[in-house]
């Protein structure tokens, strides 16, 4: 597929504001996709590879701009993309602001081709890109590795800016940032795979009367359900569309968990043991750890005392899927020594002092993405795993299994490491259970539905996480000021906001899903307050240090920033106010640390605020 | 010369590829020469090594730049009978090599079952693993046209033009006119610009057949660029055409290495 003609029908998908609409378009584009639909399908995501696939672009803002720069043309400079980018407000639209194509490539001129005249050569300015080179050079350029790797990736970005056309460009900044802004969301591309490819008819229909071109989407809530089912074991998009073009719903069916492709972690929301007992018949509560989530994948492929060639792992996985199995040698231990058959395995791995008391989550981050001094600080800082479920054991895929058989089979595979579970619906057992908690050290308790199935991804109302009280809130950092005086150089007086779910997208808004991580929902981000104290002066060069390579524009002291860096932070109170865009304010809010294993798109929602506040309609 | 034989062949990856094992021996520097002048614009390279001395082309990750570099067998100390091709990270090779220097003897020695060479300098032994030639870009095949100009000079007193025009330009303009007899290289800023005459006297050889300018990005060739291993003394032969690659040769080794430097130009902006 031409990249050209992808890029045309990304403007049509960006213009248009209809959900179904929307569906329609991209099943329509995923039917003509012909090999290039799993690039295609991750593409729309923001992605180029698969969401358990731990390769990233690892291109910053700052390397694109000047890759920009330099296919602009004679003296623009990376200044000057950024001032344009402040006043066309997102990167996309700079690069298709600017006339790129006037660097001849070498390739124009090869074969006797007149590179002058431009034309279709490979290499030469503008035309000729399509799907497929686009995700190698992609590709060759996430491969990049070190002292001179950002130098090659600066030039092979300049080489696709070089060759593309003003839609093209446009598409490809977005892409390598992360933010494809087409309002295409997780949902809308899982529909459009069932519309696509299973259901009988993807045509529209017209109205009776023949006036209305209104899109139908014909593909069932069924047909959707095995479409989401996959795509929640595979955690790849463009597999997934593949299968159900080739192969249909029975192809569907028969994906299973991987062990080794690590899944999207079930997620939890805040709730109150009325709530679960409201819901459930009985509620399981388990220990709230504060530590930092892990998924075990594990085969140790033992045949006859031997290991063959299929073993793998035990490899460790955060919850955003990054690969942290160097970093904790001693959980991998810990497993390798008493697994014996393959497992899929999600828990939580929290720091402990000389007697096995939980340490505050701090301790954990100083060893969770750790790549150098990993023995040193094993001495220094004890790690154990709490496993609370399993996905997969020995050939079983439970992730449609109830909790309940989940934890029985986790308790007999590990039953040292695995959390212990109270199922019961007498609210002053719950309430003990919470009190031995606390008083271990812990952060609280969690709810669960002992009969839920593991949902990956889903931030649904099977899991409850009760906290004691609620005194932070996890959140995004959108905008910053400079300093004065002795400060001058150092960003200060943090403005966060609350992720509001699903709702971002092609609104030009400051919404954004971060990185190479774009496999959810569009969300937007809206102002809560600013947050200036319990910093220290070494804190806050940490936090300029962190927070300037997402400088999107600045205006005198005020900076404006990509939603990239997640802040804990403390509060006395939540009150509406008129002065913040999501309608709250924290009263006496303080730093608390910064979330380094939290994204954006992990960040504490505008609904958990509502509910926090009182507000919210439930 | 024989940089325009260089270039011809750089993609015929000579005669036999050899499949056993077989080791060539080459002076420290010549192998440094080698490596730095294609650092300047790519990171990997597919090295051809054997009989016929040693070929390589490779070409920069946005398709703009090129080097092709071929050296003599005469300018090894020793050579095997056979031709291995291996695909190398320049910036290990360069370090590995590092400890090496003047007539140091390195020998290399292909180990085609594990896809890798032993390197021997000094007291030094190393195994060093190949790249997947399929994982290196391919250069392109450009073919030789009958420039409008082209001129012999000393490399420094280019190197210096070429410089001087980025004190007020990311660009260099080279402009020639058959009736002023000179090349004159141009940087032209938003609001300065400078020229810098390369004269009839500073020519040794050559001709401008027509009237000819062509710009060209900065970035390939000074501030670490192509332009980097080249310093006063060296003869450096320029050919372009209105619009056209430029073409840059010169001759290291005691004239046993042959480099052609290619950059193709900016177009439309004037």
């Amino acid at each position: 597929m031409e990249f050209a003609a992808f890029a045309a029908r990304a403007e049509e998908l960006e213009a248009e504001p209809a959900d179904l609409e929307t569906v329609a378009l991209v099943a329509d584009l995923f039917t003509e996709a012909g090999p290039d639909l799993p690039t295609v399908t991750r593409f729309l995501l923001g992605r180029v590879f698969p969401a358990h696939d731990t390769r990233t672009l690892d291109v910053g803002p700052a390397l694109c701009y000047e890759a920009i720069a330099r296919a602009a043309g004679p003296n623009v400079t990376a200044a000057d993309v950024e001032t344009k980018l402040a006043d066309l407000g997102e990167i996309g639209a700079v690069a298709a602001d600017y006339d790129f194509g006037g660097q001849r490539g070498l390739a124009a001129f090869a074969g006797g081709g007149d590179g002058a005249d431009g034309g279709d050569e490979a290499g030469s300015g503008g035309g000729g890109l399509t799907v497929a080179e686009v995700d190698a050079e992609l590709r060759d350029l996430a491969a990049a590795s070190g002292a001179g790797s950002e130098s090659t990736k600066r030039d092979a970005l300049f080489g696709l800016f070089n060759r593309s056309e003003p839609a093209e460009a446009k598409l490809i900044a977005r892409l390598v940032l992360g933010e494809m802004r087409l309002g295409v969301g997780e949902g809308a591309v899982r529909d459009a795979i069932a519309e696509a490819f299973l259901s009988g008819d993807a045509e529209f229909d017209e109205k009776p009367d023949g006036e209305s071109d209104e899109p139908v989407v014909h593909a069932t809530d069924e047909e959707v359900a095995t479409v989401e089912r996959a795509l929640q074991v595979t955690n790849d998009y463009g597999r997934v569309a593949v299968l159900a073009r080739e192969e249909g719903a029975a192809g569907l069916d028969e994906e299973g968990l991987e062990v080794g492709r690590p899944v999207q972690a079930m997620l939890a929301q805040a709730g109150t043991v009325a709530d679960a007992l409201e819901e459930w018949d009985e509620a399981a509560v388990e220990t709230k750890f504060d530590g930092a989530r892990v998924q075990v994948h594990y085969d140790p492929a033992v045949a006859d005392g031997t290991e063959s060639d299929d073993a793998l792992g035990p490899k460790l996985y955060s919850r955003n899927m990054d690969d942290v199995t160097d970093a904790l040698p001693e959980i991998v231990e810990y497993v390798a020594e008493r697994v014996d058959v393959p497992v899929i395995l999600d828990g939580e791995v929290v720091a402990v002092d000389g007697e096995g008391d939980p340490l505050p989550f701090q301790e954990v981050l100083r060893r969770f993405r750790r790549k150098h001094d990993v023995d040193r600080m094993r001495e220094e800082v004890e790690l154990r795993l709490h496993a609370f479920d399993c996905l997969h054991a020995d050939g079983d895929d439970l992730v449609d299994a109830p909790l309940r058989e989940r934890h029985d089979r986790l308790a007999a595979l590990l039953p040292d490491a695995a959390a212990d579970v109270t199922v019961t619906d007498d609210p002053d057992e719950i309430a003990a259970v919470e009190a031995a908690a606390l008083e271990a050290g812990h952060e609280g308790i969690m709810l669960k539905d002992p009969d839920a199935a593991y949902t990956p991804g889903d931030r649904g109302r099977n899991w409850l996480k009760r906290k004691p009280d609620v005194e932070t809130l996890d959140l995004v950092v959108t905008g910053a000021e400079w300093g004065e005086g002795r400060r001058a150089s150092l960003l200060g007086t943090f403005e966060l906001s609350v992720r509001v779910e699903g709702s971002g997208g092609g609104d030009g808004g400051d919404g954004g899903d971060g990185g190479d991580g774009g496999d959810r929902e569009a969300d937007a981000y809206e102002t809560i307050g600013k947050v200036a104290t319990g910093i220290t002066d070494a804190e806050l060069e940490e936090l300029s240090d962190l927070l300037e390579p997402h400088v999107l524009a600045e205006s005198g002291t005020a900076v404006d920033i990509r939603p990239a860096v997640v802040f804990e932070v403390g509060y006395e109170e939540i009150q509406r106010s008129p002065t913040y865009s999501s309608g709250y304010a924290l009263r006496f809010p303080r730093f608390v640390e910064v979330r380094s294993d939290k994204d954006p798109a992990d960040a504490d929602s505008l609904v958990r605020v509502e509910r926090l506040a009182g507000d919210a309609d439930d | 010369m024989a940089a325009a034989d260089a270039e011809a062949d750089a993609d015929a990856g000579g005669a036999t590829e050899s499949v056993d094992r077989m080791t060539v021996t080459v002076r420290a520097e010549v192998l440094q020469d080698v490596v730095d002048q294609l650092l300047t614009i790519v990171d990997e390279a597919i090295f051809r090594i054997g009989y016929e001395g040693l070929s390589v082309a490779a070409v920069d990750p946005a398709n703009v730049g090129m080097v092709m570099l071929e050296v003599e067998p005469a300018a090894f100390e020793s050579v095997g009978d056979g031709m291995f091709p291996i695909g190398l990270n320049l910036e290990r090779l360069d370090d590995y090599i590092g400890g090496a220097s003047g007539a140091d003897p390195v020998t290399l020695s292909y180990r085609p079952e594990r896809r890798s060479i032993e390197i021997e300098h000094t007291n030094v032994e190393v195994e060093m693993a190949g790249i997947d030639p399929d994982a290196i870009r391919d250069e392109p095949d450009i073919p030789a046209i009958d420039p409008s100009v082209e001129f012999e000079t000393d490399a420094g007193l280019f190197v210096d033009a070429v410089e001087n025009a980025d004190l007020a330009s990311d660009h260099v303009r080279f402009k020639a006119v058959v009736d002023d007899g000179e090349v004159v290289v141009i940087g032209e800023g938003d609001t300065d610009e400078i020229k810098t005459e390369i004269s009839s006297e500073d020519i040794s050889d050559g001709a401008i057949k027509r009237d000819a300018e062509s710009l060209f990005s900065l970035n390939y060739l000074i501030s670490g660029g192509m332009l980097k291993p080249l310093g006063s003394g060296t003869d450096l032969r320029v050919e372009y055409s209105e619009d056209h690659p430029v073409k840059m040769h010169y001759d290291f080794a005691d004239g046993l290495g042959h480099v052609t430097m290619m950059l193709a130009p900016r177009v439309g902006t004037n």
